[in-house]
């Protein structure tokens, strides 16, 4: 008997889960490589300067939060195929402040991975109530 | 949302932070040094000394040192400008244009030279106000040298053929495909002379010395710290610490340094990937080494 086919169940099935350790890491470089070689390209010789810095500082935090409250992923994401699902831009914003690089900001990083790496989902993310998901297919 | 407005919105918002980037280095950039109370510019002069070619690639573009002269000359906070010296020399052109930049300045100016500052960066340290060196750098080595690998004996060993068709005798001296006679050697050294001599005559300009001075310690030798300090080659023996003395007993102020810094953008290590160049029409460029 074809259970399939009997019950109408799709032979392949598509299942969101919490997103691999790794999968974020990679998307993060990814994003790092892209913000720091294209968008911030510009900036880099004047980063002696007080008021570039927060230049550079505002337009990191805007990238990532409005790529995520925007689509739901950064480009990095998009390629590891990691998803924030649909966000408020006042979630997006929680969820991205630890890669704002002004202090104390970048202390929550720590706690972040402390997360990540003991309940699976980052302090952020319980925060701001979402969550970064991946495809399986099974 | 669609996958194809997905990639629309991906483009037009790497594009809107990219713009608000250039928008504000092009800001930044036109205000001039606002660096929190930096009031001494220090401009690198590492690598090669080229007319063009990336700043990375051990190369410093006399394109690129030039802009940076001009824009701590047109700062209002910049009092002063440091050139530390890394650099066995390189091209004469990018040298003396260097140098001129250099002389035309009307803001103080001191070179510091760190473990070499020969040849043609020497001439351009030269240039400065006041020059410092280690005691132990490598200096002096007022000369020019063209050098190329020549193949015309190789050719005819393999009996290869070498046909140049000219218009002008002199045309092809210095084609690596055929060996040099006489008269074309006395030729290209006649070149080199010249060169020499306009080195020479800037050296005792900028060094305030007779031109007999200096032609008695321009035959090519290098000169550590200590012996170019007995020549009256630098002013003085030390570092940025004692550069920074100088700036301080000079104008009176607190020196608080802003260095100009060139970093790499991915599309400068692509195109850096081709090394420069330094042959025109098969005779090599000149080099003030």
């Amino acid at each position: 008997m074809d259970f399939y086919k009997e019950l109408s169940l799709p032979r392949i099935r598509v299942m969101q889960r919490p997103a691999s350790l790794g999968k974020r890491t990679a998307s993060f470089v990814l994003d790092l490589l892209l913000l720091r070689f294209i968008i911030l390209a510009p900036l880099v010789s004047f980063t002696d300067r007080i008021g570039v810095l927060w230049i550079i500082a505002l337009l990191v935090l805007a990238y990532f939060t409005l790529f995520e409250y925007l689509l739901g992923q950064t480009p990095g994401m998009r390629i590891m195929n990691i998803n924030a699902g649909e966000l408020k831009l006042r979630q997006a914003l929680v969820r991205n402040l630890p890669f704002f690089p002004v202090l104390p900001f970048p202390f929550l990083l720590l706690l972040e991975l402390a997360y990540l790496l003991t309940r699976g989902k980052r302090f952020t993310e319980r925060l701001s109530k979402t969550a970064t998901t991946e495809e399986v297919t099974v | 949302m669609k996958s194809g407005n997905k990639v629309l919105v991906t483009v037009l918002l790497l594009f809107g932070l990219l713009m608000v980037a250039l928008v504000s280095a092009v800001i930044v950039s036109v205000g001039g040094d606002v660096s929190v109370g930096a009031n001494v510019a220090i401009i690198p002069i590492e690598g090669t000394i080229l007319s063009s070619g990336a700043s990375f690639n051990d190369v410093a573009s006399s394109e690129t040192i030039i802009k940076d002269i001009k824009k701590a000359e047109d700062t209002p906070s910049i009092k002063a400008v440091m050139f530390v010296i890394n650099s066995p020399g390189g091209s004469a052109v990018a040298s003396d244009e260097i140098a001129r930049a250099i002389r035309d300045m009307e803001k103080p100016t001191v070179a510091v030279v760190k473990e070499v500052g020969a040849s043609g960066a020497y001439w351009v340290a030269s240039a400065t106000d006041h020059v410092v060196a280690n005691r132990m750098s490598v200096t002096g080595s007022i000369g020019v040298i063209s050098s190329y690998l020549s193949f015309g004996e190789f050719l005819e060993d393999w009996n290869v053929t070498y046909n140049q068709l000219i218009a002008g005798d002199r045309k092809d001296v210095g084609t690596p495909f055929r060996e040099l006679d006489e008269s074309e050697r006395e030729y290209l050294q006649e070149k080199l002379d010249a060169i020499h001599e306009f080195f020479i005559e800037d050296v005792a300009k900028y060094r305030n010395k007779s031109v007999e001075d200096i032609r008695g310690l321009a035959d090519g030798s290098i000169y550590l710290g200590s012996e170019a300090y007995n020549h009256g080659l630098i002013d003085e023996l030390g570092g940025e610490t004692e550069a920074k003395h100088w700036i301080n007993s000079t104008l009176g102020i607190e020196p608080v340094t802003v260095e100009y810094k060139h970093e790499p953008t991915l599309v400068d290590v692509l195109a850096g990937l081709q090394a420069p160049t330094l042959s025109v029409e098969g005779v090599n460029v000149p080099l003030a080494r």
